[in-house]
């Protein structure tokens, strides 16, 4: 006991402390709920997901270091929850893949040939309506959809990021690269159903590899 | 332009290569987890290479738009006090 913080959380009483619970916490709740729907895809529960992550979080309150990064903190729970309880239930075939999957794309992100979209036309997703990048990002496997989500969305650092989800930094920037490359991909297809491209007739790519 | 980076001389090396680390990196460099020295790399080769530069455009790009389509969703309404009970029961749950 040898410094005092600016209120020790351990000498604060239970009324106290929820008030400050309320202050400081409850403010997040617009956000934690919009990523909670982006992990659980569906409203009912991330309604349930965001009340078990606050609860948790209330139980731990007196764990977090005031002056911390409260967001992060509370992100890595919201987390956290998903992970334990809410995806196992959820369990869908395009989760199992996750990691292990398509080295390929990664190699494309580093050859001007890469994808099925070409660069230029990329602004031609800025007519896309919103709904289809959501569309796009909840079809993307759950540990690239969350990496991207907490970057681009969040702008959290990737360090954050690899505290909340609880792998090393590199992880989270292969989840990332693959993430950002299968939406592009997706995001592209929607656009050409969309006829907001030309539908691709072998452009003359620079590799021409077939 | 002062001090940064020279071009390390004589083996420099090829452009493709520098094409691939620039792309591989593009990432670091749009979500501003490169340190200056290599964003000044970054930003010179940029400037040379049309083709680096549309793509790292269109990754900016992408960022940008998946930003502003999942911009935050408002909780509903009644979930706060859901919040507020689910605490409330957790502390008459510890104070006993």
């Amino acid at each position: 006991m040898t410094e005092q913080t600016s209120r020790a959380p351990s000498e604060e009483t239970a009324d106290e402390r929820a008030a400050r619970f309320e202050r400081d916490a409850l403010p997040f709740l617009d956000q934690l709920y919009s990523a909670a729907l982006r992990m659980t895809r569906n409203p009912a529960d991330a309604e349930d997901l965001v009340q078990d992550a606050f609860a948790k979080a209330y139980a731990a309150f007196h764990q977090y270091a005031p002056g911390t990064n409260l967001k992060a903190w509370l992100y890595r729970i919201l987390t956290n929850t998903y992970i334990n309880t809410y995806r196992k239930k959820q369990r869908e075939p395009q989760q199992s893949h996750s990691d292990e999957i398509e080295d390929w794309q990664l190699a494309r992100a580093e050859s001007h040939t890469s994808s099925g979209l070409r660069s230029a036309e990329t602004e031609a997703l800025d007519h896309l309506p919103d709904s289809d990048v959501k569309r796009a990002l909840q079809q993307v496997p759950d540990d690239f959809r969350m990496a991207v989500y907490l970057a681009d969305v969040e702008g959290f650092a990737y360090k954050e990021i690899a505290e909340i989800m609880g792998t090393p930094i590199g992880t989270v920037m292969s989840r990332l690269h693959r993430g950002r490359r299968q939406l592009r991909d997706l995001l592209g297809d929607y656009a050409r159903e969309r006829g907001m491209v030309a539908t691709t007739g072998g452009t003359g790519g620079k590799g021409g590899a077939a | 332009m002062s001090g940064g980076l020279e071009a390390p001389g004589g083996a420099v090396p090829g452009r493709d290569e520098v094409c691939r680390e620039v792309l591989q990196r593009a990432f670091e460099y749009i979500d501003g987890e490169l340190g200056a020295l290599d964003c000044d790399r970054i930003k010179q080769h940029l400037v040379d290479c049309a083709s680096c530069m549309e793509e790292y455009t269109s990754s900016e790009h992408l960022k940008a738009l998946i930003r502003r389509s999942c911009a935050c969703d408002s909780a509903p309404i009644e979930l706060r006090a859901k919040v507020l009970l689910r605490i409330t029961e957790v502390r008459t749950g510890f104070s006993v």
